[in-house]
């Protein structure tokens, strides 16, 4: 029970989506759509049992008195506060995404200037390690090196005001070598991500399971 | 929403992205007040975001909105949702493996036929290009080939890279390198728009020092 | 996976835009009932959303796409560009400024511009002298040893 009925959900589900692609037809043709359609609701319900685990976390380090239990105090309300302003858009306005709704009030104050800040601090960082590590140490990091620059300087108006190498020369790193290698990598790592499929229907990859 | 709301809005935007610039002086308690906001709102936003467009749409209207067996199939991804949650008691825990199998598999079937039609197939395809002649289209076209085939040889692990092998990955590397070199320009780029956008909401929203 | 639902008639699940209007009735989604009714998909991501629209929308309803993405995510986008799954990427500010002055409209694209050559410029110059801090430090390494 605890291990072969998964490994038999598992298998027939793959099974099936499998079948479904080459047999368009009834009674599969639709079934890859409904499979998603199941997918996308059980992953709704995984997605609250990862926010109830962040929920009692943070509930712990408050109620034990640990350090930081302001933060998550903070972290809680915020949580609360999002949740409760997504219901209320959504009775009051038939959507928590409707323009008016509070839940989008959140969103444009809140989550926007959070996570683009986050990120443009790393403009910071990044500058920082351009100076610290970014060094020809050899052939492969001067290479590193040289194509970075490059193509910071053929992706601003100075670089072809300097010479029209740099535009000429960015655009060719990006349609033939930058490309070639992308795809290598991500030709690679489709295939792997293939075989890890077909083990894990197979059942000779069961750590999920764990 | 109303002027007063917008500036309100704007001054607790501003705060937030003063505090988390607040982190290139050092780690201190404001930082840290905004990224826990940051974490609180974002998995609140989320769960919203999938009750709202996946869950209610797709298993509470559905079940309302159809007939017959497409109405009463539905249960079973509400039973298999609802099995899921079966991990908040230990002794029952053992159940959600039955869901996260379902996941598994879905994204295990999808992992074959999505990844072989909608990667390989067609970039193999795209690859194998003409060569026409002693003309710089056909020279980037070998370049791209030899590119593609050596980055796949560069991570072939199960023989040593020595001889011919060792060759080719020694060519790999260059082509690697040159696409990180890219790829780092780019991300520079990225945050460094990001923090244009921050600079200019500072100035402009919030200040109104420039328009 | 609301990607694949566009396959069939999205409506089911997808009646109304954000401020609530029935997409039914908005000419300009009127007459749309799945991908074969769309002539050309144009989308702004970031994150690795384009290689689902490419893997699943692409590959299965052959849709035609264009994509708008942060530069970031660009290079990623630069092998379905040539081997045709997408029809057109704009890529970061610059992307965005190009567009600006290829539809005559200048914004905030463009404006950036200067402040991202800037930046470029600065990062430019951590690099050069910190391969001149290397390399003076090592050429007296050598002569001390």
């Amino acid at each position: 029970m605890k291990r072969t009925v998964p490994l038999l959900i598992t298998f027939l589900t793959g099974f099936f989506l499998i079948v479904s692609f080459f047999v368009p037809h009834e009674p599969f043709g639709q079934l890859e759509q409904r499979l998603l359609v199941w997918f996308a609701i059980v992953s709704g319900f995984a997605m609250l049992l990862g926010v109830d685990s962040l929920f009692r976390a943070h509930l712990r380090r408050i109620i034990r008195a640990r350090e930081g239990r302001w933060h998550s105090l903070a972290l809680l309300l915020s949580l609360v506060v999002t949740l409760v302003v997504g219901i209320i858009g959504f009775v009051k306005f038939g959507s928590p995404f409707h323009m008016q709704s509070p839940f989008m009030f959140v969103y444009t104050y809140g989550i926007i200037p959070l996570q683009a800040t986050m990120f443009a601090l790393l403009a910071f960082y990044i500058a920082s390690a351009s100076y610290r590590a970014f060094r020809a140490r050899n052939t492969v990091a001067t290479l590193l090196l040289v194509s970075a620059v490059i193509v910071m300087l053929g992706r601003v108006p100075i670089g072809a005001a300097i010479s029209q190498f740099f535009p000429v020369a960015q655009e060719w790193i990006m349609d033939v070598p930058q490309l070639a290698a992308k795809r290598g990598i991500q030709i690679g790592a489709a295939l792997g991500a293939v075989s890890m499929s077909l083990r894990i229907l197979l059942g000779i990859e069961r750590s999920y399971l764990s | 929403m109303g002027s007063t709301t917008m500036l309100i809005g704007t001054w607790l935007a501003g705060f937030l992205t003063l505090a988390i610039f607040s982190f290139l002086y050092k780690d201190n308690p404001v930082y840290k007040l905004a990224e826990h906001i940051y974490v609180g709102v974002s998995a609140g936003y989320w769960l919203i975001y999938v009750a709202f467009f996946d869950v209610y749409p797709m298993l509470i209207q559905g079940f309302q909105n159809e007939t017959g067996l497409e109405k009463w199939i539905l249960l079973v991804p509400g039973a298999l949702g609802l099995i899921m949650l079966s991990r908040w008691f230990p002794k029952t825990a053992w159940l959600s493996r039955w869901p996260i199998a379902f996941t598994v598999g879905v994204g295990a079937g999808l992992g074959i036929t999505a990844n072989l039609q909608g990667y390989v197939m067609p970039q193999m395809q795209a690859t194998l290009l003409p060569v026409t002649g002693w003309n710089i289209v056909s020279l980037n076209n070998v370049i791209l080939t030899v590119g593609v085939i050596t980055t796949i040889l560069y991570f072939y692990f199960s023989k040593p890279h020595k001889g011919a092998l060792g060759w080719m990955a020694r060519v790999g590397i260059v082509f690697i390198m040159v696409s990180f070199g890219a790829s780092f320009g780019y991300t520079l780029m990225a945050r460094i728009s990001l923090l244009i956008g921050r600079l200019y909401f500072l100035l402009s929203d919030l200040l109104h020092v420039i328009d | 996976m609301a990607l694949e639902q566009v396959a069939a008639e999205y409506d089911k699940e997808y009646g109304v835009d954000y401020v609530d209007l029935p997409l039914r009735e908005m000419p300009v989604t009127a007459d749309i009932h799945s991908y074969d009714d769309i002539d050309l998909l144009f989308g702004f991501e970031h994150g690795a959303v384009i290689d689902y629209w490419v893997r699943y929308t692409q590959a299965r309803f052959d849709q035609k796409m264009t994509f708008g993405t942060t530069a970031v995510m660009a290079p990623d986008a630069y092998p379905y560009l040539q081997s045709g799954q997408i029809e057109g990427l704009v890529g970061g500010l610059k992307g965005a400024a190009e567009y600006e002055t290829l539809i005559g409209q200048p914004g905030l694209g463009t404006r950036g511009m200067p402040a991202q050559q800037w930046a470029h410029l600065l990062v430019i110059g951590f690099i050069v002298l910190g391969n001149l801090g290397y390399y003076f430090t090592r050429k007296r390494g050598r002569r001390v040893a």
